[in-house]
């Protein structure tokens, strides 16, 4: 399959992007800026890949920090229970998290009751019932939380956090790569006529159920991904705070503050919010911190209500307008 | 720690910097700590400062995330902060321990809720509950046993006991060890149920303890779990004979008002004689209060603020004897034993635990008061259920 | 174990009084959600607000947590209004107005910790025993608290779906929201309704929240253990449908009391979440079968 021009730009940005982050921040970076780094990869990573599904097809998941956090647990699991290199629970963390969205999408795609809000619902209550078993099965949690960190001191991943970060810039690539397909391909194009009209998509030949099931399993998939690393990072999990229902909140957040009409948009959003909130921290207020990140995004998105890559869009479409009508 | 009032501590300043939950779900307490730290670096800049520098208190907002907290302490290492004190809570202790440990500092913690979880030699918790336990599995066991021996000085052993734990690392791991030296000791188990931490509705366990009616009700308990639960019992009805909540906020606790009689609570200091009889204690006590007050917390110094003054006091009376550097004083505080507030701590067990500072508080007359073990207690237990 | 009925009963009476606030809170979800298409998560936000003024008002001014309604409903519909025509001016769409809801979210809690405090406020010690002690119906035992929650999402419902079914303006917005364009051809003024609605269900917010405070400890995060419930019961019951919302989180909690009395309460949530899941889930088959039976040709599901 030779690169469509249209794709081998993006491409080629996201690579240069990637590879540039990968050589110069673990190598000149502070211990401080790897690890924010760090983080805010991982972030881009949850943001494109809830995009690259809801955003594309317009069923808003509510429930993609469970894919997340069930990454993260079965990463734990992984490294606790046997003595298998960090690729294999990096695996192992995709794979599970991919099939939890495989059961949950074909038996949630298979009714159309099932479109828009409904969907919503059912993310929301399978977030519940997963954080409710992992929460009381002790092979993956029980309760008592798992201490991660005792595990992988000896390995490659938890020697340092520039390990980690180039972990994640590669799970960066990855998902920037899916998401430029899935917004540039005839994959992406089924997938905004779902968004646009779901029985006319379907009149048309479009095979919406696997369509949606097929990038739903990605989409969580990659999530999945993320969460391995994270548990690493982290050192400890427990439930609480892996599953905390902030975290699918921000991610949708970052996505419709950067604006879902390009690839990139998720991008821009995570970086927006992350940067913000680690700005005010060292503002000595730590309540009016979060206020005024909050009133930011108020701001922000009622100037620029889809997003700002849709503002970014909108004014270069104006210059093109404004250019050739002359 | 002594003091030269007056003297204006001058030149570069000694900075600690810290982490703390102060916002989110955990900022009650979170406060409590940056209340207790801001009191200490006042304290000591009035006598006078360390060595003549002024102390200096950096702290950051991990937003009760233990992801935050970890970049956090990598931040402020990377401003090169001379010291560092632990946050609040053990998912974010253990995500702390990262950075701090690899950099070289010492990690002074106040309540870290996962002592059984290896830090390492770096690690002083003034939150002594471990009592000398040389295995991660039996870090709890100290803690059980003391509230089993303060029953039993009452003459009335519990017959019967009903277990309501909340899903959190550390009350399930004290409920556990709770259950299994009750049993030991012969008191039957009538019950033992989880809940979600955040239950609001209690109606379900208030009707499963009523129709047993134990002499004993053991909540594992966080936050406003105590207020929830015993308007379930209101609701149905039902007095319990005797409650004993493990880590409930104490704001929980005084809301119950007059309902708070004669409820059992695990601590390691209260305010009053014996351990409140220092002018240490004192002068700590009243500069608390004045400013939680100031800023609507709890104003009385009981297990956070004692544990986080005694982890200040951990820090700096380490400073003073081996200087401002880190390795030094991890090396010193390995070799010897610190007075704090809530006892004298020393750092020989798992995990550098090496005391037992195990309490049991009752609420008598409206007060919290240290009812055991008798060396530190302000008033004998009152158990008759 | 074994549980007497007497328990049994005594747990799914406390189970209709919570879903009954529950019920409550999601009324005004569930109408900005159905009629103005926007899953409004500033709603809670409201509710916690109208709790934390109650319990300002009931001990800064000793006031009668009922008095206090006089105050709070009117400052929530004029608060409702504003932030609708803030919504409006910016021209906000779904995705928009959902990011925003979610910030405000955000803000909210944060405000509400500035204001009062981030450790838990608990309104019972100014509450006349009239209110905190139980009574006895037969052998059941019953707290007023409890009985208010009833009585005030009966009016509130009852209202709602009166409104809604048997006025004018209630057609108008159930015109509004079957066919925006058509409506408005015929009349119906969409941004005034939009406008009212969001008023009435920030004053229902407002309502519920002195509920809450009745009934439990406040903490700022409090709302973010209500979206489970609060949003599944909007779904479950059709959105847009009080009634439908208000029996929905009856059924929820009588479940997850049921449930909490027999068997492992921590398992609580996943059971009451799973049998949610298969009811939808089976529906098709349901329907299926339903089909087969009356018609006696297979409709594709």
């Amino acid at each position: 399959m030779s690169l469509d021009p249209s794709l081998r730009r993006p491409l080629a940005i996201l690579l240069a992007g990637v590879v540039l982050a990968m050589v110069v921040v673990p190598a000149f970076g502070t211990n401080f800026q790897v690890t924010f780094g760090f983080q805010f990869l991982i972030w881009i990573c949850l943001a494109l890949s809830w995009s690259m599904f809801s955003g594309n097809s317009g069923y808003a998941s509510f429930g993609h920090g469970v894919f997340f956090g069930i990454g993260t647990y079965i990463a734990a699991a992984v490294l606790r229970e046997t003595d298998l290199p960090f690729v294999v629970a990096l695996l192992a963390a995709g794979v599970v998290a991919g099939l939890l969205a495989l059961v949950v999408g074909l038996a949630v795609f298979a009714s159309p009751r099932f479109a828009g809000d409904l969907f919503g619902l059912i993310t929301l209550a399978m977030a519940f019932i997963v954080m409710t078993i992992v929460s009381n099965v002790s092979f993956l949690d029980g309760g008592t939380g798992v201490f991660v960190r005792e595990h992988v001191t000896d390995m490659w991943i938890g020697s340092s956090t520039r390990h980690l970060f180039i972990v994640a810039a590669l799970l960066v690539l990855l998902c920037g790569v899916v998401s430029i397909l899935a917004s540039t391909t005839r994959w992406g194009a089924a997938l905004r006529s779902i968004r646009d009209d779901e029985a006319v998509a379907e009149s048309l030949g479009v095979p919406t159920y696997r369509y949606k099931v097929v990038t739903f399993v990605i989409s969580g998939a990659l999530a999945g991904l993320a969460g391995a690393p994270q548990a690493v990072y982290l050192g400890y999990v427990e439930v609480g705070t892996v599953f905390a229902l902030t975290i699918p909140l921000f991610v949708i957040m970052m996505a419709i503050l950067g604006g879902m009409t390009s690839w990139w948009g998720p991008v821009v959003g995570a970086a927006v919010v992350v940067t913000l909130r680690e700005a005010l921290l060292g503002i000595g207020s730590p309540e009016p911190a979060q206020v005024i990140v909050g009133l930011s995004l108020v701001a922000v998105i009622a100037v620029m209500p889809h997003g700002i890559s849709g503002f970014v869009s909108r004014l270069s479409s104006l210059k093109t307008v404004r250019g050739g009508a002359r | 720690m002594e003091c030269e009032e007056g003297a204006e501590p001058a030149g570069d300043p000694i900075v600690v910097g810290g982490s703390l939950s102060l916002t989110g779900a955990l900022a009650p307490t979170g406060k409590v700590h940056d209340e207790v730290a801001q009191i200490v670096v006042d304290w000591v800049n009035d006598c006078g400062g360390i060595d003549g520098r002024p102390l200096e208190w950096k702290v950051l907002d991990d937003q009760s995330t233990p992801a935050q907290v970890t970049s956090n302490y990598e931040r402020l290492i990377g401003d090169k902060v001379d010291l560092v004190m632990g946050p609040y809570g053990g998912a974010a202790t253990l995500a702390g321990a990262g950075p701090v440990s690899k950099a070289g500092y010492a990690y002074p913690t106040a309540t870290n809720g996962a002592p059984d979880k290896l830090i390492g030699d770096n690690h002083f918790p003034s939150w002594q509950i471990g009592g000398g336990a040389s295995e991660p599995s039996k870090m709890f066991d100290a803690q059980a046993e003391t509230l089993v021996e303060a029953l039993e000085s009452s003459g009335n052993a519990p017959k019967t006991a009903f277990y309501a734990n909340s899903k959190f690392p550390t009350t399930l791991s004290y409920g556990s060890a709770a259950e299994k030296a009750f049993e030991a000791a012969g008191t039957k188990t009538a019950g033992s149920v989880e809940y979600d931490m955040g239950t609001t509705d209690f109606s379900s366990i208030a009707t499963r303890i009523a129709s047993q009616d134990p002499d004993l009700v053991y909540l594992g308990a966080l936050g406003a779990d105590v207020t929830n639960i015993y308007q379930a019992f209101d609701a149905i009805g039902y007095t319990p004979k005797t409650v004993y909540a493990a880590l409930p906020s104490p704001a929980s606790i005084e809301g119950l008002g007059d309902q708070a009689e004669g409820i059992l609570v695990s601590s390691i200091y209260e305010n009053h004689a014996p351990l409140g009889d220092t002018d240490i204690a004192r002068y700590f006590a009243k500069a608390f209060s004045d400013g939680a007050k100031a800023k609507d917390l709890f104003p009385l110094v009981e297990t956070q603020a004692a544990a986080g003054f005694g982890a200040w006091q951990i820090l700096l009376t380490a400073v003073s004897e081996a200087g401002v550097d880190n390795a030094k004083i991890i090396d010193w505080l390995n070799a010897n034993d610190v007075e704090t507030l809530a006892g004298t701590v020393s750092f020989d067990g798992y995990n550098n635990y090496g005391s037992d500072f195990n309490r049991v508080t009752q609420v008598q007359d409206g007060k919290r008061v240290l009812v055991w073990p008798k060396d530190i207690a302000g008033a004998e237990i009152s158990y008759q259920p | 174990m074994s549980v007497s009925t007497l328990a049994l009963a005594q747990t799914l009476l406390n189970g209709v009084f919570l879903g009954c606030l529950f019920g409550t809170i999601a009324l005004g979800l569930t109408m900005k959600w159905g009629h103005l298409g926007v899953p409004d998560f500033f709603h809670l936000s409201l509710t916690l607000l109208g709790a934390y003024l109650t319990y300002t008002l009931v001990t800064e001014l000793l006031w009668s947590p009922f008095l206090t309604l006089v105050v709070t409903i009117p400052v929530f519909f004029l608060l409702g209004v504003a932030v609708q025509w803030f919504f409006h001016i910016i021209k906000a769409e779904a995705f928009t107005s959902l990011l925003l809801t979610f910030a405000l979210f955000i803000v909210t809690e944060s405000v509400v910790s500035m204001i009062w405090s981030p450790d838990l406020l608990s309104l019972r010690r100014w509450l006349s025993d009239d209110l905190t002690q139980s009574a006895k119906v037969g052998d059941l035992s019953v707290a007023p608290i409890d009985l208010v929650a009833l009585v005030v999402a009966l009016l509130l419902v009852g209202a709602s779906a009166y409104a809604l079914h048997r006025t004018r303006w209630g057609r108008a917005v159930q015109a509004m929201r079957q066919d925006g364009q058509v409506a408005e051809a015929f009349g119906v003024q969409i941004v005034p309704i939009a406008l009212v609605m969001s008023g009435l269900a920030a004053g229902s917010a407002a309502a519920a929240g002195m509920v809450v405070a009745l009934k439990m400890p406040l903490t700022p995060g409090l709302p973010l253990h209500w979206i489970g419930v609060v949003v599944v019961a909007s779904l479950l019951g059709g959105l847009g449908r009080p009634l439908g919302a208000l029996v929905a989180a009856i059924m929820l909690m009588m479940i997850q009391n049921a449930w909490s009395l027999w068997f492992p309460p921590q398992w609580a949530p996943a059971v009451t979440f799973g049998l949610l899941f298969a009811f939808l889930a089976l529906q098709p088959v349901v329907r299926m079968v339903r089909d087969r039976f009356t018609s006696g040709v297979a409709r594709v599901a």
